[in-house]
């Protein structure tokens, strides 16, 4: 499949050799797509994004992220491939405590020179964080001196959502970041995420177990699909 | 580096564990300076004190016992050397120069010095430097004292003050000279040696109070007013000590040997820079025991700054995860560890530097008053700059080791901590 972001095959991965916890036979992932990826838990979700990221390799198969094959690449090369194509949502704790709200989102141009060049493009770094803080609702926020570790749940998601996007990251990987959300929040965000995904062209893979939120995405997989779980000995 | 901001930024935010360290590191790195600078300004301060004399002679006691007591005002003399020998020596053809002293008594825990003229002209201090009058003029009458510096600004006398002598290194009632006191005709000015803490008298003066003594006793019955002992012949029979100056510092060895070798008295000569010498390689090893100690409270800092880092370290699993994900390499989680112990340890420093000179500040007219030693506030010296290189180096020497740890955590980690 041309004009595949993420394409793998025959990937295989485990902690411990001989005992894969994922395996994928063929996953392919097209340009601006939202995916959403569910599974019960410990089925390899947070490993597959792991995988994906390049913090960690597959023990077997090919994993092509925009064209280059992410295993191949040294460590260091890997995290910089990271920085400069990936925006990272977590479930939760997204914030270094110390920083500003401002600096939280325009870390990524710390450890990525492309993204701080996407962003300057756009009229500065720090302008740049506060067009997406606007964006995402958060204007007023920012604006606060040291009030990280004052904002509620659903704020600091929403600033982990414009770290994720700042600088055009080709791909935003959310892990279950709406898992601490309540209903009305979650879906809130959510539409948040998707607008700001499609103005800058952002193919999102989103992992959650919460199967209600399905019907919002183009496309959804589930782990148990794409992916291969040794049975229980019992079973 | 895009990480050691973020280090400074992590430590703001934690002002007060991060204060406490800098506080801690700072209070360890001003006492090993402290001890530091003391100790060679005691030492130099020591060697200072006698400048210019070749030889200090008294009656046969340990070398290092007559200096002490004849130069530093330490201990008592065992013995004295009888006004004839002093004479007879002060004859010898290499003699250029000789200053008579005779110590024992005392003002309010000064020592009084009985000396002559020749003392303001002969006795010098470092490097050759004289003893000048901050006020009035050297002792003339019999009754006319000379004060240090610091014996003036205690005891708060003044040119034309007077004073009243007591027997002994110990100021009680019933052996006071209180029937002949003494009028201050000088102050002389700050030196930063024992000369400082001195009152210096005429020989006759001495003798004059004690007529009518027996055995550090008013004798009953025997007493003489202070105009009749004026009366009286004066010249010691003893002094404590003398100060002698050669014509040629070649004949140091020549006139020590027959000085030792005198037939009528045994007595003792000796060169006062050797015996210095001496004097520090035996308290050398004290003086670096205490260099010692305080090189440990500065581990002690560092221990507890390595202590404070691993126990923040697990805590900071979740930010870690954060700086990987955003394309932060492992070595830059390493950096930042160390950056932290670093930038602590640079702040713990320069609030040491700080506090040692605003301790000597302080107390740099106390220990002169009280301790007789002079501080040159000077910039940090060669050695003090090396002490200052090896704490930074051993803090972020030990930052490397909650470094490591954040490094592993970091790898094994990844983006995924289940916390």
């Amino acid at each position: 499949m041309t004009g595949s972001v993420i394409e793998a095959r025959d990937l295989e991965f485990g902690w411990t050799p001989g005992r894969p916890l994922l395996r994928i036979d063929h996953l392919a992932v097209g340009a601006t797509e939202r995916v959403f990826v569910h599974g019960p838990s410990g089925s390899g979700k947070s490993s597959l994004l792991s995988l994906l990221a390049g913090v960690v390799l597959p023990q077997r198969g090919s994993l092509r992220v925009l064209g280059t094959e992410l295993p191949g690449l040294a460590g260091a090369a890997r995290d910089a491939f990271r920085a400069d194509h990936f925006g990272i949502i977590f479930q939760m704790f997204n914030l270094v405590p110390y920083l500003s709200i401002v600096e939280n989102v325009t870390l990524p141009c710390r450890f990525s020179e492309r993204r701080r060049r996407q962003a300057k493009a756009r009229g500065g770094v720090e302008a740049e964080a506060r067009r997406l803080l606007d964006h995402l609702d958060l204007a007023a926020t920012a604006q606060l001196p040291g009030a990280v570790m004052r904002l509620s749940v659903g704020q600091q998601q929403r600033v982990a959502a414009a770290r994720a996007l700042i600088g055009r990251p080709e791909i935003v990987l959310a892990d279950e970041p709406t898992s601490a959300l309540d209903a009305d929040r979650r879906e809130a965000f959510l539409r948040l995420l998707f607008r700001e995904c499609e103005t800058e062209r952002a193919t999102l893979l989103f992992v959650s177990h919460d199967r209600s939120l399905e019907c919002l995405f183009d496309r959804s997989l589930a782990l148990d699909d794409i992916g291969y779980r040794p049975a229980p000995v019992n079973a | 580096m895009p990480i050691l901001g973020l280090a400074v930024k992590s430590l703001l935010n934690r002002r007060l564990t991060a204060g406490l360290m800098v506080a801690s590191i700072g209070l360890s790195v001003m006492l090993l300076l402290g001890v530091e600078r003391l100790r060679t300004q005691a030492r130099a301060g020591f060697a200072n004190t006698i400048s210019g004399t070749d030889l200090v002679v008294g009656a046969r006691t340990g070398a290092t016992a007559l200096l002490l007591h004849a130069v530093f005002r330490i201990g008592y003399a065992t013995n004295n050397v009888s006004w004839t020998s002093y004479q007879d020596i002060a004859r010898h053809p290499r003699v250029r120069w000789t200053v008579p002293l005779s110590l024992g008594d005392s003002v309010r825990g000064f020592a009084v010095l009985g000396t002559n003229q020749d003392y303001f002209r002969h006795y010098k201090y470092a490097r050759h430097h004289g003893l000048e009058f901050a006020s009035g003029r050297p002792f003339d009458d019999v009754y006319d004292a000379v004060l240090g510096a610091a014996v003036a600004q205690e005891l708060d006398l003044r040119v034309d003050g007077s004073l009243v002598v007591a027997h002994g290194a110990v100021d009680v009632d019933h052996a006071r000279h209180d029937d002949k006191p003494f009028r201050v005709v000088g102050i002389l000015k700050k030196t930063g040696t024992p000369v400082d803490r001195t009152v210096h008298v005429s020989l006759a003066g001495l003798e004059a109070i004690h007529i009518g003594w027996q055995s550090g006793m008013r004798a009953p019955g025997a007493s003489v007013s202070a105009d009749d002992a004026r009366r009286q012949d004066l010249t010691p029979r003893s002094i404590t000590a003398f100060l002698v100056g050669l014509d040629s510092r070649t004949a140091v060895f020549h006139v020590q040997r027959s000085v030792n070798d005198y037939r009528k008295e045994p007595l003792l000569a000796v060169i006062p820079g050797i015996v210095l010498q001496e004097l520090w390689d035996a308290i050398g090893v004290a003086e670096q025991a205490l260099l010692g100690v305080s090189g440990l409270v500065a581990l002690v800092g560092l221990g507890g700054m390595v202590t404070a880092l691993l126990t923040g370290l697990n805590e900071r699993r979740r930010e870690m995860a954060v700086l990987r994900s955003v394309g932060a390499r492992p070595r830059h989680v390493l950096a930042l560890i160390v950056g932290e112990a670093g930038a602590l340890a640079a702040a713990g420093l320069a609030l040491g530097v700080v506090l040692l000179y605003l301790g000597l500040f302080v107390a740099q007219s106390f220990i002169q008053t009280y301790i007789g030693l002079a501080i040159e506030i000077g910039l940090p010296s060669r050695y003090e700059w090396l002490l200052l290189a090896s704490v930074l180096l051993a803090s972020v020497m030990a930052g490397l080791w909650p470094a490591i740890q954040a490094y592993r955590y970091s790898l094994v980690d990844g983006m995924t901590v289940h916390v």
